[in-house]
Order: C-alpha cells, then sequence, then structure tokens
C-alpha cells in the first residue's frame, strides 16, 4: 500500500476507533439473565395502592410494579419514566401561564396484563384521587385540576385551575381504570393486594405474613430487561432478624438500616453497605410563642412570645452550645452530615454554613440576653427581654418514645445546654401523641411545648414542606382547624415573600433562588435548629450488580437494571 | 397451699406440738432451756429469726436500699452525665460493672434506680394494700351487695390478661398531665396499685369472713361497740397477719411489674434510670456489651428472691399454723 | 351440671359487654390515636383529615362510636385495622394460632417438668433433693422472665457456637428459617429458647404447686389405706397421688392464662414471634383502636371459656364437687 492508503486506512482506523470509544455503553453489559434475588422487610406493607398507603414499607414495595409518568433520579431531578420527557416551557409540555401542562407517553407501553396504557388511565388515576370517598390521602395539587383532557390515546393534558408549583411530582403512579375499580371503593378493590402496574415485574403471589413474589413483566417496555427471573421479599420478624440474614447469604437486599447496625455489617464477607445522605433532618423545633396560650396566631403570638425562646440571641446560644460533630462521631458512627438547612440536598438545594461549636459565645450570649447565672449553674433571669426577673432558664425537650438514638441524644443536649446555664428536662411521648391532630388536643398543634425533637423532610419538591412549616399563615389555630405545620409559630415577612414567590412561579430557577432566600431567613432567626441529616442505610450482597443509590426513590427504583452474578 | 423453702429442711424439725399459739398468752408445751420472748410481736420476731434465710433476704433488702437512698455518698460517678470516651466499656476496677452506651457507670446507675424500682414497688404496695383492706374488710363484713359487687368487679379484672390492662392504664393516665415525678412514676405506681389492690381485697374478704363469726366479735357487738370500731380495733389486728405477708410479697411482683413494663416501653421513661429501662436498652448492645443486660436483671432477680423470703419467713414467724 | 354450665355461659355474657365498655372507655381518653400516621404529611390538607376522620368514623361521639362498634360487633363485623387496613379478625386469626402453639407447647413442657419434680420432692420431703428442688423452685419463681430470656439469648445465641458452623448454637428470633421448605427439625429449633424461657420460669411456681398439693394427698386417709392393703410403693404415689395432686394444679394452670399470655408477650416480643402479644404491643404503641378492642375482647372471650372449662374438668374429675 502507498503512503497515503496508509494514511487514509490509519485515520479510518483512528476514526473507527474514536467512535466506538465514544459509543454509549450499555449500562450492565455483562448482566446475566435469571437469578432470583431476595429483599428483606421488616415490616409488612398495610396496602399497596399508592394514594393510600402511609407507610414507607408499602411503597418499597410498589415500586416494582407501579410507576409513574416521571421519575426521580439520584440527583434530585425529575426524569421521563413512563412520559417520552419532562414538560418544560423550553420543550412546549408547560404553557406559559403554568397552568396546562401536556405529557406524552412512550410509544407502546402496556399493562402487566397486557392491555394498552392511554391517557384515560391517567384520568382515572385524578378522579379516583379526588373522588371524596375514596379515602385517598394527600390530595394537594390534584384538587387543583380542572380537567384532564385525552386528545389522543398517548397525549394527556392537565390542566390546573389555579398554578400549582410542584405539578412535576404529582402523577408519580398511574392505576389502570380497567384493573381498578370504583373511585369510591377504592380502600376495597383487590388491585390493593396486586396491584396492575407498568414497572418491571408483576405480582404472583402475596403470602401474608411471610413473602411476596414478583416476576418479571412480559409486557415490559424495555426489551430484554428485567434480568432477574423473581424478586422475593421477605418479611423478616425483625431487623435482627434481617442482619443474620444477610451475613449467611440467605437474603440479598435489606432495607433500612440504622447507623449503630454499621459497624456489624461492614466487616461481613460479601456484604456491602449502602450509605448516602438523605433529605431526613433530624431537628429541634422551637416554639417561639407563649407556651400557655392555645394555638395562638400570629398577631398573637407578636404581643406574647416565648417567655425564653422568644429572644433570638437565646435560640442562637443554644445553638452554638450544641456540638453537633460529637453527636455525628459518638451516636451515629460518623454516618451522618452536620445539619444545616431544610434543603440541604435536592435540585433546591440551598448550601449555607453549619453552625460552630461555640460554649464560650453562648455563654456570653446568655449573659447580654439577661441571663445571669444562678447559684446550682443554670441561668435566671435579670433583665431578659421578656421573661420576669427570676425565672429560671429551664426548657422542656420533648421527643418519640421508644426511640433509643433519640433517647441518647436528649442525654448529650442535657449535658451541652448546662454547660452554658440552660436547664433541659425530658418528658417524652408515645410518637401518635407526638404527632397527633388538632383535633385530639395534641400539643405540638397546639403550642403547649417548649421544644420538640424529630425528623422530617421535604419532598422532591420542597413547595409543600417549606410552605406548611415556615409560612406565617400555616401556623395552626382554632381558626384554621389546626392545619400547617409552622409549630414554631414563626412569622418572617422575607420569608413569606419568597414562599409566594416560589409558589407562583413557573421558573425553576426563580424558585430556587426564592427557597434559598427563605433558608437563608431561617438559618438567622432558628425557629429549628438542624442537629444532623440522616443517611440513608441499607445493605446489599456482593452477588447483586445493577445497584444504584437514590435517596430520592425507593430501592427498587431501577430493579429493571439488576442482575445476580 | 405454699409449704414454703427448705430452709428448715436441713435437720431442725420444727415439731408442730411444739408452738401452737391461737392466743399469745400459751405457754410452750415442751421443756426448754430458753425463755422465749412472752410479747406477739416478740415471739414473732424469734420465729423469723430461726429462718435463715429470710433473715438473709432482710439484710439484702436493708443493705440494697441504703445504697441506694445513700447513693449519691455511696459512689463518686454523676448517674446522667455522658462521658462519650467511656462508652460500653467492660468491668474493670474503676468501673466495677462496667459503662453503659453513653459511657456512664453502670453500678452507679443501677444504684439510683434501685431507687425507683424499689419505691415505686413500696409505693405501689401501700397503696394497694389500703384500697384492698379497705374494701375487703367492708366485703367481708357487711355482705350483701358490697360484697358481691367487689366478687363480680375482681373477676371482670381478672378475665383481662393483666399486661394488657396495665398497659391501657399506663397510656390513659400518662395523657392527664401528671405533675411531679419525672417519667411518668405516679402513673406506674397508680397502674399498678389498681391492678393489684384485688387480691388483697380477696384475702382481706376471707380473714374476714371467717373472723366476724368469732366469739369475741360477738361479745364486741353485744356491748354495743360500733361495727367501725370492732372492724377496725378488733378484726382487722388479727387479720393483720396475712395482710403483712402478701403486702411484702406484694412489694416484690411491683418491682418485677414496673421492670417489665419499663422493658416493653411503657414504664419508666429515660433518663430516668429505672432496672427495667436499663435492660430494655441493653437489648441492642447484647453482642458487644453484655454486662449492661446482665447486671441490672441480676439486681432485680436478687431484691426480688431476698423480699420472697422475708415474705416467707413472715408467714411462718406470724401465722405458723400453716406450718403442718 | 349442665344447668350449671348454662348458668356460667349466660353469666359470661354481660361479663364480656361490661369488658367491652371499660376497655373502649378507656381508649378514647388516649390522645393522638391513628391519624398520626397522617398529620406528619404536609401533602394533606385539612380537609383531606377531616374527611378521613369522619370516613373512620371517628368524628362522631363517644356512645355513637360505641354503639356503632357494638352493633357492627354482634354482626361479625369486627372493623379494620387502622394500620393496615385489614379486617381485624384477619388480622388476629394470623396471629392467635402462633400464640397459641408457643403457649400450648410451652405448657406442655411446664406441667411435664413441674408435676413429676413436684411429686418426687413431696415424696421424698426433706431431703437434699426436696431441698434443691425447693431451692431452685424458688429462684425460678421470682426471676424475671424477661431477664431470663436475656440470659437465654446471651448464653445460646450469643456466646456459645456450633462447632462446626460457627453459626449460634440456638436461632435469636422467628418461627422458622426463612425460605426453607417446612422442617420439624427447624422448627424445634426455634422453638428451644422461646419455650425454655417461658416453660422454664412457669415450670419453678407450678413445682412449688405440685409439691404443696402432693404433701397434702400424702396426708390423706385414702393413702394410708392404699399402703395398708398393700399396694407397691410406686402405683400408691403414680395412680392414686399423681391424679389427686395433678389435679388442683392443672386448674390453677387453667385459671392462670391471663398471666400465661403476659408471659408470652414477653417471649414473642424478645423473639420476634409473630403472635398476638406482640401485635398487642405494636397496635398499643400506634393505638390503632380497633385491633387493640378486638385483641382484648378474644382473650377476655378465651380466658372466660378456659375459666368454665378448667372448672368443669375439675367437677368431672372429682366427684366431691357438684354444681348445683
Amino acid at each position: 500500500m502507498n503512503t497515503a492508503g496508509v494514511r487514509r486506512t490509519l485515520v479510518a482506523i483512528g476514526l473507527a476507533a474514536a467512535l466506538l470509544a465514544s459509543w454509549p455503553v450499555p449500562a450492565f453489559p455483562q448482566a446475566k439473565r435469571g437469578g432470583v434475588l431476595t429483599f428483606a422487610l421488616y415490616q409488612e406493607p398495610e396496602t399497596l395502592n399508592p394514594y393510600i398507603a402511609t407507610q414507607t414499607a408499602s411503597f418499597e414495595v410498589n415500586v416494582f410494579t407501579i410507576e409513574g409518568l416521571l421519575g426521580v433520579g439520584p440527583d434530585g431531578e425529575y426524569f421521563p419514566l413512563l412520559a417520552k420527557e419532562v414538560p418544560s416551557r423550553q420543550n412546549g409540555g408547560v404553557s406559559g401561564d403554568g397552568k396546562t401542562i401536556t405529557y406524552h407517553f412512550k410509544d407502546g407501553l402496556k399493562w402487566s396484563d397486557g392491555q394498552p396504557v392511554t391517557c384515560d388511565d391517567v384520568r382515572f388515576t385524578w378522579q379516583a384521587i379526588v373522588d371524596p370517598k375514596s379515602g385517598a390521602s394527600g390530595t394537594t395539587g390534584y384538587r387543583d385540576i380542572e380537567t384532564v383532557d385525552c386528545p389522543s390515546p398517548s397525549t394527556v393534558v392537565v390542566r390546573y385551575k389555579t398554578f400549582y408549583a410542584p405539578f412535576l411530582s404529582r402523577f408519580d403512579a398511574i392505576m389502570p381504570r380497567h384493573a381498578a375499580g370504583d373511585p369510591a371503593e377504592m380502600p376495597r378493590w383487590a388491585y390493593n393486594r396486586k396491584p396492575v402496574g407498568t414497572g418491571p415485574f408483576t405480582m404472583l403471589e402475596w403470602v401474608s405474613g411471610d413473602h411476596i413474589t414478583f416476576i418479571p413483566n412480559r409486557y415490559y417496555r424495555e426489551a430484554g430487561k428485567p434480568y432477574l427471573s423473581a424478586v422475593i421479599i421477605r418479611i423478616t420478624p425483625s431487623r435482627e432478624v434481617g442482619k443474620q440474614l444477610i451475613k449467611t447469604g440467605e437474603i440479598d437486599v435489606l432495607w433500612d438500616l440504622v447507623e449503630s447496625d454499621v459497624p456489624e455489617l461492614q466487616p461481613a464477607a460479601g456484604v456491602k453497605i449502602s450509605s448516602a445522605p438523605s433529605s431526613f433532618a433530624e431537628r429541634l423545633v422551637l416554639n417561639l410563642a407563649d407556651p400557655t396560650l392555645d394555638g395562638p396566631p400570629l398577631d398573637q403570638v407578636e404581643k406574647n412570645p416565648h417567655p425564653i425562646l422568644g429572644d433570638p440571641r437565646v435560640r442562637e446560644a443554644i445553638e452554638l452550645g450544641i456540638n453537633k460533630q460529637e453527636i455525628i462521631d459518638k451516636l451515629l458512627f460518623g454516618l451522618a452530615t452536620i445539619g444545616t438547612n431544610e434543603l440541604h440536598i435536592g435540585w433546591a438545594r440551598c448550601a449555607t454554613k453549619p453552625s460552630e461549636y461555640d460554649p464560650a459565645r453562648a455563654r456570653q450570649l446568655l449573659e447580654q440576653a439577661g441571663w445571669k447565672p444562678g447559684s446550682d449553674g443554670i441561668r435566671v433571669a435579670q433583665g431578659a427581654r421578656y421573661a420576669k426577673d427570676g425565672t429560671r432558664l429551664r426548657l422542656k425537650l420533648q421527643t418519640t418514645t421508644g426511640n433509643k438514638l433519640r433517647e441518647q441524644a436528649e442525654q448529650l443536649l442535657i449535658d451541652y445546654m448546662k454547660q452554658i446555664g440552660l436547664e433541659f428536662y425530658i418528658e417524652n411521648v408515645p410518637s401518635p401523641v407526638l404527632f397527633g391532630s388538632w383535633a385530639s388536643g395534641a400539643f405540638r398543634k397546639h403550642g403547649h411545648f417548649d421544644v420538640v425533637l424529630y425528623t422530617t423532610n421535604p419532598d422532591v419538591d420542597p413547595q409543600s414542606q417549606v410552605e406548611g412549616y415556615f409560612a406565617s399563615w400555616s401556623i395552626p389555630t382554632a381558626a384554621n382547624s389546626g392545619a400547617g405545620f409552622n409549630y414554631a409559630r414563626w412569622g418572617n415577612k422575607t420569608a413569606d415573600e419568597n414562599i409566594n414567590l416560589a409558589k407562583n412561579s413557573p421558573d425553576i430557577n426563580a424558585r430556587k433562588k426564592a427557597y434559598c432566600a427563605v433558608m437563608g431567613e431561617i438559618v438567622k432567626d432558628r425557629p429549628h435548629i438542624y442537629l444532623y441529616d440522616r443517611s440513608s442505610i441499607h445493605a446489599y450482597r456482593d452477588r447483586m450488580q445493577g445497584w444504584v443509590t437514590n435517596v430520592w426513590d425507593r430501592l427498587g427504583w431501577n430493579a429493571e437494571d439488576w442482575s445476580l452474578r | 397451699m405454699d409449704s414454703g423453702v427448705g430452709g428448715r429442711g436441713s435437720g431442725v424439725r420444727t415439731s408442730t406440738a411444739l408452738v401452737v399459739d391461737r392466743t399469745p398468752d400459751t405457754q410452750p408445751l415442751t421443756p426448754s432451756s430458753r425463755v422465749r420472748p412472752q410479747t406477739m410481736v416478740g415471739l414473732a420476731w424469734w420465729r423469723f429469726t430461726r429462718h435463715r434465710m429470710a433473715v438473709a433476704g432482710l439484710l439484702v433488702v436493708a443493705v440494697l436500699g441504703a445504697a441506694s437512698a445513700l447513693a449519691s455518698w455511696v459512689s463518686p460517678y454523676d448517674p446522667d452525665k455522658p462521658d462519650l470516651q467511656l462508652q460500653l466499656r467492660a468491668p474493670s476496677p474503676v468501673h466495677l460493672l462496667g459503662t453503659d452506651d453513653l459511657g456512664r457507670d453502670l453500678l452507679t446507675r443501677i444504684l439510683y434506680g434501685g431507687r425507683i424500682s424499689l419505691s415505686i414497688g413500696v409505693l405501689a404496695m401501700t397503696l394497694a394494700v389500703l384500697m384492698g383492706t379497705a374494701v375487703g374488710a367492708a366485703a367481708g363484713y357487711y355482705g350483701g351487695a358490697i360484697d358481691n359487687l367487689l366478687m363480680r368487679f375482681t373477676d371482670l379484672m381478672l378475665s383481662i390478661p393483666a399486661l394488657f390492662l396495665l398497659i391501657l392504664l399506663i397510656l390513659v393516665l400518662r395523657s392527664f398531665p401528671l405533675p411531679f415525678l419525672r417519667g411518668g412514676v405516679l402513673a406506674i405506681v397508680l397502674a399498678i396499685a389498681l391492678l393489684s389492690w384485688m387480691t388483697v381485697a380477696r384475702l382481706v374478704r376471707a380473714s374476714f369472713l371467717s373472723l366476724k363469726e368469732q366469739v369475741f366479735v360477738e361479745a364486741a357487738r353485744a356491748l354495743g361497740v360500733g361495727n367501725g370500731r370492732i372492724i377496725i380495733r378488733h378484726i382487722l389486728p388479727n387479720a393483720a397477719s396475712p395482710i403483712i405477708v402478701a403486702a411484702t410479697l406484694r412489694v416484690a411482683s411491683s418491682i418485677i411489674t414496673e421492670s417489665g413494663l419499663s422493658f416493653l416501653g411503657f414504664g419508666v421513661q429515660p433518663p430516668t434510670p429505672t432496672w427495667g429501662n436499663m435492660l430494655k436498652n441493653a437489648q441492642d448492645q447484647m453482642i458487644t456489651a453484655p454486662w449492661t443486660a446482665i447486671f441490672p436483671g441480676l439486681f432485680i432477680f436478687v431484691t426480688v428472691i431476698a423480699i420472697n423470703y422475708v415474705g416467707d419467713g413472715l408467714r411462718d414467724a406470724l401465722d405458723p399454723r400453716h406450718l403442718r | 351440671m349442665g344447668a350449671y354450665v348454662l348458668r356460667r355461659l349466660v353469666q359470661a355474657v354481660p361479663l364480656l359487654w361490661l369488658i367491652s365498655l371499660v376497655v373502649f372507655l378507656l381508649l378514647h381518653v388516649i390522645p393522638g390515636g391513628p391519624m398520626a400516621a397522617y398529620e406528619n404529611n404536609p401533602d394533606m390538607t385539612a380537609e383531606d383529615l377531616h374527611r378521613l376522620e369522619h370516613d373512620l368514623g371517628l368524628d362522631a361521639p363517644l356512645h355513637v362510636q360505641y354503639v356503632r362498634w357494638l352493633a357492627a360487633l354482634v354482626h361479625g363485623d369486627w372493623g379494620y385495622s387502622l394500620a393496615s387496613k385489614r379486617p381485624v379478625l384477619v388480622e388476629i386469626g394470623d396471629r392467635l394460632p402462633n400464640t397459641v402453639y408457643l403457649m400450648g407447647v410451652a405448657t406442655l413442657v411446664t406441667l411435664l417438668l413441674a408435676i413429676p419434680i413436684g411429686i418426687f420432692s413431696a415424696v421424698r420431703q426433706y431431703s437434699t433433693l426436696d431441698h434443691v428442688v425447693t431451692t431452685v423452685a424458688f429462684m425460678g419463681h421470682s426471676i424475671p422472665i424477661f431477664w431470663f430470656g436475656l440470659i437465654l439469648i446471651i448464653v445460646f445465641h450469643v456466646m456459645l457456637r456450633n462447632p462446626l458452623s460457627g453459626a449460634p448454637l440456638f436461632p435469636g428470633g422467628g418461627m422458622y428459617t426463612l425460605g426453607m421448605p417446612f422442617s420439624l427439625l427447624d422448627r424445634l429449633h426455634h422453638l428451644v429458647l422461646p419455650v425454655g424461657m417461658l416453660a422454664v420460669a412457669n415450670a419453678a411456681t407450678y413445682t412449688r404447686y405440685t409439691r404443696a398439693s402432693m404433701l397434702e394427698v400424702i396426708g390423706q386417709d385414702y393413702i394410708r389405706t392404699a399402703r395398708a392393703k398393700g399396694t407397691p410403693e410406686p402405683l400408691v404415689i403414680w395412680k392414686h397421688g399423681l391424679k389427686n395432686a395433678a389435679t388442683p394444679v392443672v386448674t390453677i394452670l387453667a385459671l392462670d392464662l391471663p398471666a400465661l399470655f403476659a408471659g408470652a408477650v414477653f417471649t414473642e416480643t424478645m423473639f420476634s414471634w409473630p403472635g398476638m402479644g406482640r401485635l398487642f404491643i405494636e397496635s398499643a404503641f400506634r393505638v390503632d383502636y380497633a385491633l387493640l378492642m378486638a385483641i382484648i375482647m378474644v382473650t377476655a372471650a378465651l380466658t372466660v371459656a378456659f375459666n368454665l372449662l378448667a372448672d368443669v374438668t375439675y367437677a368431672v374429675l372429682d366427684p366431691r364437687i357438684r354444681y348445683g
């Protein structure tokens, strides 16, 4: 061959090589077909109906078969699942006023019984949720929908009456009209025990108290998947038993571990731990209002602040006096991250500086705030802003009973506060009492508390959490029958403005900025003190391939990619 | 029905003919070189001390009670203050029984815990005995409607497993804002007392039923003594012995009940230590730190045995009739 | 006899009704309740919550709720578990057999241990064996059952290992090994520790009862007569003695059912046994009204039934007892 020819050949080879190198590599090229994967749950699901279930376990199970229009990835961003793409202004899926959302189904979608998936199923899902007799929990957003139109079987047009900012989070589960039933009978559907879905698996059997078996859905939209020949969900009697089983290899996936399980499982042969920061933040909720008042609205709160916690300097001192890192290191084996604000991960995350541990400064602040050291080390008011002279710096700390980690944390908190001259005393209650309703007289709702310790988390779309917990109109009072979660009874103009902005803006960047402004106010004013962010910890056997940690969704979110070596 | 423990089986045969007291003034029938005490109480005490294990039990209870009450002097450690450098240390010369999950000295916590466990035992017993005696005396003496009511009511209570009822009661009592006494101690005491007074009542009723037929009661009535006085001044002292024995044994069972409830999570709440909730906490650490589970329970065990032995001794001392 | 049984059955009805009333009232004083599961969800609007409350009938006045519940009960509809939404009877039906299984085996073991040992001990009263038995029985009677269970787990599950496989000697929980086909050996393996915990503690108590009962029997005339007739001693003991001594013990056991339930609660909780005791504890934490009421009613009904059975059996076995 002459030099020109050689050069051409080399170039050709080079091009071919470049092409091959850039070819998208299939995710798991060596995925072996077949095999049965065993998944351990220590809680039996109550029902698999996605709009009635409240337990996490129910969702861990129904994820294998029930899907929605969109999914959420590990980065906290939406991706298309049953829809072809995520509706946005750019692709015309979202109208100018943000009230009309158009989804296009992927081609050839079928239910696990072979019936085609159509827009009518989406309409049916909406109708079932808003039906007054259906017993659906969580109808926000769906109630704002005016119509669901079906210009074609694969096009869904959802028209909202008013702009609903978290619209992407709706329709995260589609129910089939032909395989469900009358919406008024929803709690009694056979679907609740054996759902028909579009996911990679379909249920074969559910032996109560023992196991649930899933087999591949032969109508699944991705050819060649799922790889597994079955997924068996084993109901284990307890987490303890689950830990034994994963060590011996009798189960492949162990759901929902706590930090104290890790030292035991980490060294075990063949066991891998998946730990990633979740959106769950453990925090102290401070009551800014006088605790003797019953459900005071904002104007009353301003006139009658909490004698101790009403002063922001005291709140700051409390936060400075807590050694958050020590709690994480000693109680959580270093497996959590220090708490900063409500939105520490996700698309709307807002990075704020974590508080320092500075007990000396805390003591200084308390002195300035008019709390002088008393004879037994606990400070007494002398010229404090809201407290009468002689009042002890003493606060009630409450959390749920029966939670060892929280009890340990409380002990540490008592000790930290003692060192700055504040006395915490404990009065824990069972969780139904702490989380009780206004009607049942729950003290958290009615504002009869000082400090409450618990965990809560925002959804993928933070609107309902941020508005529910921090908007001044979300303060539970008799006037609104105790609706709202602003237990701290915090009213902040800047926060309110930004919450409204985020609520009404279809521009995602504008919303991000607005939420960050709200976080800034929260960090400054401290209606909540964020202690630590829990990690989502699970364990799986190393023979399992395809595991991708996603704290925004359930473990089985990518079950179609799972395989066994 | 119980003929007691084998403390007597070691060779000293107490012949039943030795001391048959129906009244305190009978002289012993067999010759003896020892001068036996003559008063009722003295005689009872003498009989009590013949029971070796009972004396040992009394000693144990006394020592434990004193150590718990004086815990702040006995132990140099603070039972509440966490020391995160010392988490879950095994027993050593510095920490005789080791440390717990927050680095606190276990022996110290057990002693402070003893305060709560023992006080709950005694308080619950006192309440139960007071209520039970009052109701049982009325039922046994007056009979009729009161008696019927008591019997029906006790039947009712005995048909539901006590533990279930106890848990329900505690959930109810805790929802009323009971001040003072952290950790819901008062609720526990009330709940336990409310469920154990019935046995005492039945006992007292039975005693009264038989005693009220005695001659001395007839005599008192003939003399015009009022019913109230008869019950309190005449019958009750004679019914005292089974009540005292029952009361003692009730302390033991109350301690076990409280520990059990705390173990399940319905008893005294942390941070207040009790032997029961220390056991509950220890469950997570059984593999790495078994001493946190072994010792609190051991103290419950030893205390209960000791009290039961004392009860046994009291039974022998106060009511030798049952010895046959 | 038939008239007696009938009368007792008729008496049981108001008793059960009264129990239901008491339990219903107690449960509804407790704050919080089943709505708590929904309370923490910011997606739920106030209207949603009210709607759910209305659907579940929780917003009606108390007496209306009670009447509704009672009416439903009579029609066989015992309501739905507020947590799992499944019919309460199905939930109980799933768990009750496991509890019966556990308690049945434990009771059998208890009797198999207690009766022979108790009789042996009584026959050889005051011997070393008797002394040992009575002391051990006393200790077993005093031991807190949950601590005993913890010790069993520490020794037989954590410390002792199978020399071949290195796995724990006995499993730490569950009724059988998950995923295995039915194997009697496996079931027995999982029974050892829970039954050990329940049976050994109870056996101690019942050994004492048997011993005392046997001692009484030995002193009776008919034993002396049998011996005088020249009946070989073993026959005297085991034929005449056993039947008469064992009967009251078995009767007490039947009457003691509620207490056995309590023991089962601890065992089921510690060994993750899917039984009714554990269901009760879980429901108590969640304040699952319907389930709690149903469990108590079922256990109360069982207790009443067993009481009746015990009385009747006693009457059948002991011809001296005659009920009008």
